[in-house]
């Protein structure tokens, strides 16, 4: 048996402490006690913050006038897809780039797919 | 990855006050703070849980105190011990002069089917000092650095403690015939 200086026997110890290891404790109800038993400032603090920040976030928008930025927001969006739609040349394509696009796309599906199937997405 | 859990949840916890969020931290930690108070108490598992509780009731209010600076479960293990040695304090619970505690013969009268019996004896030879460190390193696999976070001891005094401890220990088992 392996002795060091002043009488430990770690093997012996590690030995022991193995053979009586303590399994993990079932929770049998435990936490349930500990949750019932937090105090209950708390949840009263966590409803006014949460109606605090509502609030603010209310004021906020309405004296940035909200309702026009999403609404000037909006219509940039829906300006610039028409814009691109009209702008777009009909006559650039061309066989060979229609080809291209078809392949890119089905590799990028057949990527996903595979990776998918793999749990690796 | 588990660090980045725990931190996850307490902030949760800290500033939307998410009680859900702290119910996975209690469900996470209870067993090992349950037989950290299992092993202090030599068995007693009614003063164990309620221990373990108010470890766990303490760790959700004082909250916004934890910084980060150590882990979680480092933190908790401080909570922990502190109110072991409150309780201690107030009971007036002292190792007698052979430095084997008081409180072991009455403990060892409470029934438990965690602790088993020749841990128990073992544990009852040490003093609550050499008792926390052994426990700390050998059963819950704390290194030294982290045992003097949780105590608030110096790493000299821990490794005293634990030196001390073994020995006797290592005496124990040996007239106990485990070698």
């Amino acid at each position: 048996m392996d002795m060091i200086d002043n009488n430990i026997d770690d093997e012996l110890l590690a030995k022991f402490f193995e053979n009586n290891r303590i399994d993990d404790i079932p929770d049998d109800g435990f936490s349930n006690r500990v949750m019932h038993n937090l105090p209950k400032h708390n949840e009263w603090i966590n409803t006014l913050w949460t109606a605090a920040c509502a609030i603010a976030i209310v004021i906020y928008f309405i004296i940035r006038n909200g309702f026009n930025v999403i609404k000037l927001a909006i219509l940039n969006i829906f300006g610039d897809v028409s814009g691109a739609a009209v702008s777009f040349k009909w006559g650039d394509l061309t066989p060979i780039l229609i080809y291209i696009g078809i392949v890119t796309v089905t590799l990028v599906a057949a990527y996903n797919v595979i990776m998918r199937e793999r749990h690796i997405v | 990855m588990k660090e980045l859990d725990d931190i996850s949840l307490v902030t949760q916890v800290a500033v939307f006050h998410n009680r859900k969020a702290f119910d996975k931290l209690v469900v996470k930690y209870q067993s090992p703070i349950r037989r950290f108070f299992l092993t202090q108490t030599r068995g007693d598992q009614q003063l164990s849980d309620d221990l373990a509780q108010d470890t766990f009731v303490k760790a959700y209010t004082n909250i916004t105190k934890f910084q980060g600076l150590s882990s979680f479960s480092t933190w908790l293990y401080r909570i922990a011990y502190n109110t072991l040695y409150d309780y201690f304090r107030r009971n007036k619970i002292t190792d007698d002069i052979d430095g084997v505690p008081a409180v072991a013969s009455r403990n060892s009268e409470n029934g438990d089917s965690n602790l088993k019996m020749d841990l128990k004896d073992a544990m009852q030879i040490l003093s609550d000092k050499e008792r926390s460190c052994v426990s700390l390193q050998l059963i819950e696999g704390q290194s030294i650095d982290k045992i003097a976070e949780i105590t608030g001891m110096n790493q000299g005094t821990v490794k005293s403690h634990l030196s001390r401890g073994k020995q006797k220990l290592t005496n124990y088992l040996k007239q106990n015939g485990y070698d």
